[in-house]
């Protein structure tokens, strides 16, 4: 299982599944895949897709399910986020 | 894995986004297959006519299991995309594959996947600036055309085709046993409709899996941005 951040930095930049599909190379239906982990995707995809959004990778996908952004920047308990 | 055109994810006027929809043609369209070769075969067994010449009635069940792949809606480049692209394998080259782009469309949709008109501004200076008139080859995995199968669909195809692969060989081996142990009489004309049956279903099944399972686009499950008031 691999968790990622895509829905969340494609809603920050209100951007559509349809334009990052394009900007990506891929159909739409596959960065829905992505989005809800349903497919893990390759590498290369994996490093295209953090290069689109100017982020480090482990920055958009990890191993272990992400802390809300939210605590991440202000280090609030999660309880009060 | 559907057809990116909309208007091609439709047969017989019926729009198959919807999954269920889908479903009920996929169990139609086989209940129809089945049947018509159960037909066929009590047509071409009774016959004296056919009995004595069996090349003509292997012909006309070989017709029927033709036109229930080329006229059904398991057809590729309709509801569903092509499993391959045509390409050109270039040795010189290192058998690199090619794709042929012979029109301004065609390097949009090569570029931005994307037909020229459906291209912001910006795109369409792009590709307007790098075209050139005539026909092109160029190399396919650069390719951004909607029609190509991205590697979650490449994965999902093959991943049908390997699960239709292993039930055919296991059907495979249970109709021998059962012919090894007599339970099924068996004739000539059962022998040879069996494995067209099994060699459409070769074609066919990958394609009704990839029509059963994937989910209807048009509910994607969006995380919408919020509407930004003015």
């Amino acid at each position: 299982m691999m968790y990622n951040r895509i829905a969340v930095l494609r809603a920050e930049r209100s951007m559509s599944r349809q334009i990052l599909a394009r900007e990506l190379g891929v159909n739409q239906q596959t960065v829905g895949f992505i989005e809800r982990s349903d497919y893990v995707p390759s590498l290369e995809l994996a490093f295209k897709i953090a290069r689109f959004f100017n982020l480090p990778i482990e920055a958009v996908f990890s191993p272990e399910p992400f802390r809300p952004l939210s605590e991440q920047l202000y280090e609030m308990p999660r309880k009060q986020a | 894995m559907l057809n990116p055109d909309p208007a091609k994810v439709r047969y017989l006027g019926i729009d198959l986004h919807s999954r269920t929809r889908r479903r009920i043609v996929v169990l139609v369209t086989w209940i129809l297959f089945f049947v018509g070769m159960s037909v066929l075969t009590f047509a071409l067994d009774t016959p004296a006519f056919f009995r004595s010449h069996s090349a003509i009635g292997l012909y006309c069940a070989l017709l029927f299991a033709n036109l229930f792949t080329l006229g059904s809606v398991f057809r590729e480049g309709s509801v569903l995309k092509r499993f391959d692209l045509p390409v050109w394998r270039l040795r010189s080259l290192g058998g690199k594959q090619f794709v042929l782009i012979r029109d301004l469309n065609g390097w949009a949709k090569y570029q931005y996947g994307a037909p020229l008109a459906e291209l912001s501004e910006e795109q369409q200076h792009e590709v307007l600036l790098k075209y050139r008139v005539g026909s092109y080859l160029f190399p396919a995995d650069k390719s951004k055309t909607p029609e190509r199968l991205d590697e979650r669909e490449i994965v999902v195809r093959d991943q049908a085709s390997r699960n239709v692969l292993r039930w055919i060989t296991l059907l495979c081996f249970c109709l021998a046993g059962s012919y090894a142990c007599k339970a099924i009489p068996l004739r000539p004309i059962d022998v040879s409709m069996t494995f067209i049956t099994l060699g459409i279903a070769a074609f066919i099944m990958p394609k009704s899996i990839i029509l059963w399972n994937e989910p209807d686009p048009r509910i994607s499950g969006d995380l919408q941005p919020v509407e930004q008031t003015p």
